[in-house]
């Protein structure tokens, strides 16, 4: 179906994209920190969808393409992160990320 | 073409072959073959002595000079480019003469005295480079190239000076010696371009052009003018730095820290005289700066009497050597500024001889008393060592100016020509023959207190008193003997012995011809008085040193005393060290004070103050950023969100400011 | 208002799953409990899915499916619910803290659909389906045309290999700490493990250890899923 409207596509990753990175600015909980992050690639993803169709010939594949990497690097991404979590939380024992306000001094 | 190259040439293999041995030996104990090195040392500038004597044949007879040999392109000066080029006219040839031939002997010396010293080839070597800087000095044909050797020779007189550096105080006073010859060459240095510019468009630094412009009308004209008396008075420095002249005198004495050939070659037969030679090259400029002239011999008679009453109160018999030629350097200096080139040059000439012998002799007694130079500790040396006490002497009577001996002859010139130069010369006469009673005082005192006075000697030492090995004494001998017929080429008294004189009138008649008709406005008057104003002045000159050694026997005889009292100690202490304290307290003080400043104002507060500051100003705005930062992540999160904004929306401006 | 019977099922999906993703995204945005936001997050990953399916690039919905929602998210869960976090009634949500948070994202937001409404996208009729046989023939052939983008491929695969090593090195420190070294809640006399010098939540730990790696080894792209239980 070649018939849905492109904006509304972009409109939406924005949408998403804005809630994602409202989860990571707000949320306490470190785990929300990472979906928040996922969610904002997610967003990303959507967004490189939407524009392969206004592309033509081989230029849209770029944007069916680019997608594949992207969920690579999320996947990587996420592997070092959770690590990083049972780092952290072996420290201090607590999911906060208030609680760690001191590390920075 | 003959090989004047070889003259200089010869002493700088010399230094070559010794130098590397010496570097290459640096690790032995012993060091290089001593044999081979004292041949090789001492062959060189007797190499260097038989091609001057060929050249010296060579223009003896046909004409005057050879003509100046270019070497190769040098300087982009002038018209032409200034080579470097070598010329032998009758004054290089008498300078070379006697600096090759003393040079050679006291070479042989020194293989006597410096042989059981760990760096002989070292020495011998420097010895080698001081006498080919010395060579080229005088045989340039230019100001460049005469201030090539003018540098060599200082730098070897710091080498030579401080030849034993590990004693500190040899280091100083090397390095004091250094220090003042450079101030003279700056002098030089500066006097050179005045002239260059003074010269104008045929501005040229080669001494035949100079001489030629100067002795022309345009050059004439300039007499008196601010640059040509500039130039003198500038040169003059250097030549005062180098000759130990007031104000520069004071490394002079000092310089005696060396060993005892360095200070017979260097500091009285041929560095200390390259002041004359050089203003003798340029007599045509400075005869044309009457100031200049004044104030030469004004020097020269205080330095001529500040460096007699030093000499007689030093006990180190060095020093009193060292004194005594700072203070025939003021007679010859006094000769120059009357316009007496030529007898200015004579004295140096015979006093090559009779310092050197004193020198050597006096080196011989210290060697053989074990390096002992206080001449409390002397005496009765006479009939221990005769060979050296012959020598001594000689130039002993030579130095007193009794009749016949070479110093006699130039000594009594010198007091002649000064009668003659007017008011002013007459007035400094008195005191050059006061100052030639002092002379004779101290030279005798010196002779007493070392050979004829009762032993002082330590008895151990005295039962081991020998005269110094032929390689040793047979310089002093020869030198000694020297030193009394030296006086035969110029008899003042006798109008036709006067072999000296004419050999350099080519080179400077047409200088001293204008200082003698400034002088004498009558020329015809001249020659009536010349004959028994001589011997006038020679009676006066005789007198006083017939006087200065009856005083010095009355006074010295028996030794010095046991103590000597303090106000005379008192004295001797500062007149000796007067001079120096004044320069610490003129030049050093405020020197230091200003080093201080520098390390402590500028360096410290300004420059690492104004680093610092930077550093710390990088330190505080990162402390102000610093407070932006929120220790709370998702603070920083949200504060950076910020920026990500303010830029989004810069670039997408051009956009939206469509909708707006 | 619809050209035809197709735009009108495209429009009635892609409301469908905009309306499901919004939601997940919003249940994210205020969930108290980690696991809830997870299965939202799922939820939003499984409608862009379907999204991506409509938008004519299946690989990428599989690819989503199958990686993201299933390998991604399956780590994710594990994570939590090893560390044991429960809903956290302690610590608000939102907070004086949050309103920047808040309030910057939406403007960005807004930001980017007003240059969107000045500058309208539309659809080209030449674009091409996002099929694997497109896509691989995209990105493995070298040729005039193209050099093919496999230097990518290669470099995403290494960059998996380092996270691998990196997740491995970050999680497995701390368990060479020596048993007698105070770590949190203290020992209830530990029986020595196998594994030597583990902490005290060692075993816990050292599960999650090996499932993190095992984790990691899951996540190629495209190959089939291999979840190893614990290697110990």
């Amino acid at each position: 179906m070649n018939a849905i409207d492109p904006n509304l596509v972009q409109i939406l990753a924005a949408v998403l994209f804005t809630l994602g990175l409202a989860v990571a600015a707000t949320r306490r909980n470190i785990f929300f920190l990472l979906m928040g992050v996922e969610l904002m690639l997610n967003a990303v993803n959507l967004s490189f969808v939407g524009f392969a169709r206004t592309f033509a010939g081989q230029g849209s594949l770029l944007g069916h393409l680019s997608p594949l990497f992207i969920i690579a690097i999320a996947a990587a991404a996420a592997c070092v992160g959770l690590a990083m979590v049972i780092c952290i939380v072996r420290n201090r024992d607590s999911l906060d990320s208030d609680a760690y306000a001191e590390m920075k001094e | 073409m003959y090989p004047l190259w070889l003259i200089p040439v010869l002493p700088l293999l010399g230094f070559a072959v010794n130098g590397l041995l010496s570097l290459g030996s640096a690790g032995s104990r012993r060091g290089p073959s001593r044999g081979f090195v004292a041949a090789f040392a001492v062959a060189m500038p007797f190499l260097s002595f038989l091609v001057t004597v060929g050249a010296t044949a060579l223009i003896w007879n046909s004409g005057q000079a050879i003509p100046a040999q270019r070497l190769w392109e040098w300087l982009p000066l002038g018209v032409d480019g200034l080579a470097f080029g070598l010329q032998f006219d009758r004054l290089t040839a008498l300078m070379l003469l006697f600096i090759t031939g003393i040079g050679t002997l006291i070479h042989l010396y020194s293989v006597g005295y410096m042989r059981e010293d760990r760096g002989f080839a070292r020495f011998m070597a420097y010895l080698n480079l001081f006498m080919a800087s010395m060579i080229i000095l005088v045989l340039g044909d230019s100001l460049p190239v005469t201030f090539l050797g003018w540098e060599g020779v200082g730098l070897c007189s710091y080498l030579l000076i401080g030849f034993w550096h590990q004693d500190h105080a040899n280091n100083d006073a090397a390095r004091k010696a250094f220090v003042i010859n450079r101030i003279g060459d700056l002098g030089f240095l500066l006097g050179a371009f005045c002239l260059w510019v003074a010269m104008g468009s045929e501005a040229s630094l080669r001494y035949s052009d100079i001489a030629v412009f100067f002795q022309g009308d345009a050059g004439r004209a300039l007499a008196g003018t601010p640059l040509i008396v500039a130039a003198c008075a500038l040169i003059f420095l250097g030549c005062t730095g180098k000759s130990a002249q007031l104000p520069l005198v004071t490394w002079l004495p000092d310089a005696m820290a060396g060993p005892t050939p360095v200070s017979a070659l260097i500091h009285a037969a041929t560095m200390v005289t390259s002041g004359i030679y050089l203003l003798a090259r340029l007599s045509d400029v400075f005869v044309l700066s009457p100031q200049v002239m004044t104030a030469i011999t004004l020097i020269g008679c205080a330095t001529a009497l500040y460096g007699a009453i030093a000499g007689m109160v030093q006990w180190d018999i060095k020093k009193v050597l060292a004194y005594s030629t700072v203070s025939q350097l003021g007679f010859m200096f006094m000769a120059v500024g009357v316009g007496a080139f030529d007898v200015a040059l004579y004295h140096v000439f015979t006093h090559a001889f009779f310092k050197a012998t004193l020198f050597l002799g006096a080196g011989s007694v210290i060697h053989a008393l074990h390096h002992e130079q206080d001449m409390r500790r002397m005496g009765g040396l006479a009939k221990a060592m005769p060979v050296t006490y012959s020598s001594m002497w000689f130039g002993w009577f030579a130095i007193i100016g009794l009749p016949l001996g070479s110093g006699f002859m130039s000594k009594d010139l010198i007091l002649e020509r000064l009668w003659v130069a007017g008011p002013l010369g007459q007035g400094i006469f008195l005191i050059a023959l006061l100052t030639a009673l002092l002379t004779a005082i101290y030279m005798s005192r010196l002779m007493y207190y070392v050979f004829w006075s009762p032993s002082r000697v330590p008895a151990e030492t005295r039962a081991h008193l020998h005269e110094a090995p032929f390689v040793m004494a047979a310089p002093v001998l020869v030198l000694g003997f020297a030193s009394m017929v030296a006086g035969s080429v110029w008899f003042g008294l006798i109008e036709r012995l006067n072999g000296f004189e004419v050999w350099l009138k080519p080179v400077l008649s047409a200088a001293q011809n204008v200082v003698a008709s400034a002088h004498l406005p009558d020329p015809a008057a001249a020659p009536h008085d010349h004959g028994s104003l001589a011997w006038v002045v020679a009676l006066c000159g005789v007198t006083a040193a017939v006087l200065g050694w009856i005083i010095a026997r009355l006074l010295f005889k028996r030794g010095p005393k046991q103590s000597e009292p303090a106000p005379l100690a008192g004295f001797a202490a500062t007149w000796t060290n007067g001079l120096d304290r004044i320069y610490d307290l003129l030049i050093v003080r405020p020197l230091q004070a200003l080093a201080w400043v520098v390390a402590r104002v500028i360096d410290q507060a300004l420059l690492t103050g104004v680093l610092k500051g930077i550093g710390e100003i990088a330190g505080f705005l990162g402390e102000g950023y610093a407070t932006c930062q929120r220790s709370r992540l998702r603070v920083s999160v949200a504060l950076s969100l910020i920026g990500v904004v303010a830029v989004t929306a810069y670039l997408l401006m051009p956009v939206l400011s469509k909708a707006a | 208002m619809f050209a035809d019977l197709n735009q009108l099922l495209g429009t009635i999906y892609f409301g469908l799953f905009a309306v499901i993703a919004i939601t997940c995204a919003t249940g994210l945005l205020l969930a108290r409990h980690p696991i809830k936001g997870a299965i939202c997050l799922i939820g939003v990953m499984l409608s862009l899915a379907g999204l991506y399916a409509i938008l004519h690039s299946p690989f990428i919905a599989v690819l989503q499916v199958l990686v993201y929602a299933g390998a991604i998210m399956m780590l994710l869960v594990f994570v939590i619910m090893v560390l044991n976090q429960g809903e956290d009634h302690a610590v608000p949500r939102f907070d004086r803290a949050s309103v920047l948070g808040l309030s910057l994202p939406v403007l960005l937001g807004a930001l980017v659909v007003t240059t969107l409404r000045q500058v309208p996208l539309a659809n080209d009729a030449g674009a091409l389906r996002g099929t694997i046989n497109r896509i691989s023939e995209a990105m493995f052939t070298v040729g005039p045309a193209s050099s093919g983008h496999y230097l990518l491929f290669e470099f995403g695969g290494l960059l998996l290999l380092t996270a691998l090593v990196g997740a491995v090195m970050l999680a497995k420190r701390g368990l060479d700490r020596p048993v007698d070294e105070p770590d949190g809640p203290k020992a209830h006399g530990a029986m020595p493990h196998a594994h030597p010098g583990h902490a005290d939540r060692g075993t816990a730990l050292v599960n999650l250890h090996d499932q993190a790696a095992a984790g990691s080894t899951t996540v190629t792209a495209g190959t089939a899923v291999d979840v190893t239980t614990g290697a110990h």
